[in-house]
């Protein structure tokens, strides 16, 4: 750019950011408060991407948890050192046969409009989460309640309205009855869709889905209607830990890049990092990038286990043998992974960091043996990476070892990702997927039943193991931590043993912060907690 | 037929053509609407039958083009499949646009009529050599390459402007970015400006205007500049569209809130009421533009309305 047409600009520029400063100076935090001390009024601002809705049944993705989390509390969280289910809104939740959950309510926990949270409320909102006329995103995450095919029915008129298995049994008692004993059910009850709703929220919906009422630390301070931020307060009557800030104001950017850039201007106090700008943010900001203490994310290949070649399990630990995963954390992931050693994900209860020994164990020697044996797959071989993630650039660091192991042709495919899962259980994508998957409640079964369970929803490879659907069975109806988590090793075991998927590597979430926010610690298992973040000045 | 109400057919006539192209663009386009809404959970049958027919999504693709315009000549935009109004997200999205592209308006006026009235002025000289090789290198210089170029050097680097968001208002928050648009619009009216002043400069009346020994300043802001300025409000009219153009990526890149950022969301999750919403209202914007840009060419120059009357 030249002068000529710069410097018109930059004069009124000069003049308007001077006459801006001092107007924005007027709406800031009060005077300043000596350095180092925590100012309780500051309002901390969070860089997001838009949620498709603040409704907790109706949300779902990582931006949503976050703001939904900042407004309502559930009956249990995550305790943040060990993952382990700790009570919140609820004072008990017992069960004697995993089947039928006894669950009371803490008194004194009230909605921001000042409605008490009780048992109804939690009723209220699960059954609306189910009611087929909302057409909530959520609904699948009761679909093991008893009476929910009553009242969302895979075919034909519903016959009920509400679950009969969510009984109110009086203000402060709530009995669940599931249709199979679920250990892991505590699980979920943290989750964001299990939170609770008020009346207001049946009342009025329109004004509730841009204004949601929660119990949370955090209320809405305006409606939000799809505009650049969110605006939240303190919950003055908030029955949990009192939040030591005055708010925090979520700002929607396009894009983690867009947050990071306005980040470095100053104007905002936490965001997201894309892995390709931690490097940079590392350098330039040292004592201010934050990961989450466990990994929290996970990469794997799924395999199309329904074609030949790829149906024996040799074959298939021959493949996963041949990648050298050090060598790709260290050259491509900047040092930032962890090579995976369970088919869970580390915030599991349960993650073990040994159990997948020799098959993640790279040895091309040994690959290339077993592989002879086995009979190999006629080449040529595909990867296939999915489009905007940037996992082409491992993905053809592994054709290049399979290549160079089984002295094979490897290609690299790409495809669409809203194509991808259609694509992969459609069996259209015929070749492994490099796929990458957040934890989402810290049991094992979170990642096991979706992937890898002959029913399961994410299930890529195909896998199907009578043996293994029993023990996940046998797990839920345990009692007792210990023997559930020993049920659970023994069903990864089968998965090592049967390689049902490649397990590559997990890393945690990257985020930066501001001096001022610097206090803020990232929860592998809690989104949206900002309560203990002291603002100082 | 009356200028006016000639372009109120033709605006007609484009609204149908442009929407049922978008809306069958849209349609034509990979994936899942609802695989965007539902994110990481999983939709059961029923919930995605029972959202297919909220939205018609089940339906052919001409039927759901004839719901939408049914529910638009009911004064109803849609909803997106997230529940969200689309008349309110065209409601806030469009002030921050209009903003934007006025201030890009601004400043290409300001700026390529100032660097080709002078540049006219001493034809060949240094500052004319000078104005043409700045304008040939604005051209060259790929919209999101300046702008990620502004936003680190004036936003981050040296602080004199905000790199992203709205939230300074107007104009702090929109000179960066919209400085980024005009810069494509700067050189056309620079030459444009230039051309055209040369030409007029040599005509009678002006000689006549000379002669009667008036001021060289009045000489060229009443009579030149006055007469040359016309081929660069065509051009005003016409750029337009070009303007709007270049707010889908700017707003992408400063993260305004604008109808560009709206539309890029909407394709990206493939929903057809919001682009065809955002486009035809766009399509309209440039029609109306385009219906003011002949106004004010008759207001500039009389003899226009006489030869379409004539006609």
């Amino acid at each position: 750019m030249t002068r000529t047409t710069t410097r018109p600009r930059w004069l009124i520029a000069l003049a308007l950011t001077t006459a801006a400063a001092a107007a924005l100076a007027g709406c800031t935090t009060p005077a300043a408060s000596s350095p180092g001390t925590a100012d309780t009024e500051a309002v901390l601002t969070v860089g997001i991407q838009k949620p498709t809705s603040l409704i907790p049944g109706n949300s779902s993705g990582l931006f949503a948890n976050t703001v939904v989390g900042a407004l309502f509390d559930g009956l249990v969280d995550y305790d943040p050192a060990t993952g382990e289910t700790r009570n919140l809104v609820a004072s008990s939740i017992e069960t004697d046969d995993q089947r039928v959950w006894k669950i009371e309510i803490a008194p004194g926990w009230t909605f921001h409009n000042g409605e008490p949270v009780d048992a109804a409320s939690f009723a209220r909102a699960w059954n609306a989460a189910v009611d087929p006329d909302n057409a909530w995103v959520q609904s699948d995450q009761f679909s093991n309640i008893e009476g929910y095919d009553e009242v969302a029915p895979a075919e034909g008129a519903p016959t009920a309205e509400t679950l009969s298995g969510v009984s109110v049994d009086d203000e402060l008692h709530l009995t669940v009855t599931l249709k199979k004993p679920n250990s892991q059910f505590p699980y979920l009850l943290g989750r964001q869709y299990y939170s609770p709703l008020p009346q207001a929220a049946l009342d009025d919906p329109e004004s509730f889905a841009a204004k949601p009422i929660g119990n949370g630390p955090y209320e809405m301070v305006e409606p939000w209607t799809g505009g650049d931020q969110i605006v939240t307060q303190t919950y003055p009557e908030y029955a949990g830990e009192a939040p030591v800030n005055g708010g925090v104001t979520f700002r929607v950017y396009t894009g983690n890049d867009v947050a990071y850039t306005d980040y470095q201007a100053g104007a905002v106090d936490i965001v997201t990092l894309n892995s390709a700008d931690i490097p940079e943010a590392e350098a330039a900001y040292p004592e201010l990038v934050r990961r989450s203490a466990v990994d929290d994310w996970r990469n794997y290949l799924s395999l199309p286990t329904y074609l030949p070649g790829y149906d024996n399990p040799d074959i298939r630990k021959a493949l996963s043998m041949a990648i050298d995963r050090d060598a790709i954390i260290s050259s491509l992931l900047d040092g930032q992974a962890h090579v995976a050693t369970d088919y869970d994900i580390p915030i599991s209860v349960g993650y073990r960091d040994d159990a997948c020994g020799e098959s993640c164990t790279y040895d091309p020697a040994a690959a290339k043996a077993l592989w002879d044996a086995a009979g190999g797959i006629a080449g040529p071989l595909t990867v296939t990476s999915v489009t905007g993630t940037g996992r082409e650039i491992w993905a053809e660091a592994i054709a290049n070892q399979w290549a160079k192991t089984f002295d094979t042709e490897v290609t690299v495919a790409q495809v669409a990702s809203e194509n991808t899962w259609s694509g992969i259980l459609g069996k259209e994508i015929e070749s492994p997927v490099a796929l990458g998957a957040p934890g989402n409640y810290p049991s094992p079964l979170d990642t096991l039943g979706p992937s890898y369970s002959s029913t399961g929803s994410v299930n890529g490879s195909f896998y199907a193991n009578p043996e293994f659907d029993a023990l996940l069975a046998d797990a839920a109806a345990a009692s007792g931590t210990e023997t559930q988590m020993d049920l659970y090793a023994q069903a990864k075991d089968l998965l090592i043993r049967d390689t049902a998927s490649i397990l590559l590597w997990t890393y945690p979430s990257t985020y930066v912060v501001s001096e001022r926010a610097s206090s803020w610690v990232p929860d592998s298992f809690n989104k949206g907690q900002f309560g203990s973040v002291a603002i100082t000045q | 037929m009356h200028p006016v109400l000639n372009r109120l057919v033709q605006a007609v006539i484009v609204f149908f053509g442009t929407s049922l192209l978008v809306f069958l663009a849209v349609f034509a386009l990979p994936g899942d609407p609802l695989g965007t809404l539902a994110g990481d959970a999983q939709l059961t049958d029923t919930v995605r039958r029972n959202l297919e027919e909220r939205y018609h999504l089940n339906e052919p693709v001409l039927a759901q083009y004839g719901h939408y315009l049914a529910d638009l000549f009911r004064g109803d935009f849609g909803v997106t499949i997230s529940g969200e109004s689309v008349g309110n997200i065209l409601a806030n999205a469009w002030p921050i646009t209009a903003q934007l592209a006025l201030t890009a308006w601004i400043i290409e006026l300001v700026i390529g009529i100032g660097l080709g009235a002078l540049a006219a002025l001493k034809p060949g000289g240094a500052f004319d050599r000078f104005a043409t090789s700045t304008t040939i290198l604005l051209l060259a210089v790929p919209t999101f390459v300046l702008a990620f170029f502004a936003q680190q050097v004036f936003g981050l680097r040296l602080g004199w402007f905000p790199v992203a968001g709205a939230a300074a208002g107007w104009p702090v928050a929109f000179l960066l970015p919209a400085a980024c648009i005009a810069a494509l619009g700067i050189g056309p009216i620079a030459r444009l400006t230039r051309t055209s002043m040369l030409q007029t400069i040599t005509a009678d009346y002006v000689r006549t205007a000379r002669s009667r020994g008036i001021t060289p300043w009045q000489l060229h802001t009443r009579h030149v500049l006055r007469n040359a300025i016309m081929p660069v409000v065509t051009y005003l009219g016409l750029d337009l569209g070009a303007l709007l153009g270049g707010a889908v990526l700017v707003e992408g890149i400063f993260n305004l809130p604008g109808i560009g950022r709206a539309l890029f969301t909407a394709i990206n999750t493939q929903q057809g009421s919001v682009v065809v919403g955002i486009v035809t209202a766009g399509v309209f914007v440039v029609l109306i533009a385009n219906l003011l840009v002949d106004l004010l060419h008759r207001a500039l120059d009389p003899r226009i309305g006489k030869e379409t009357s004539n006609a």
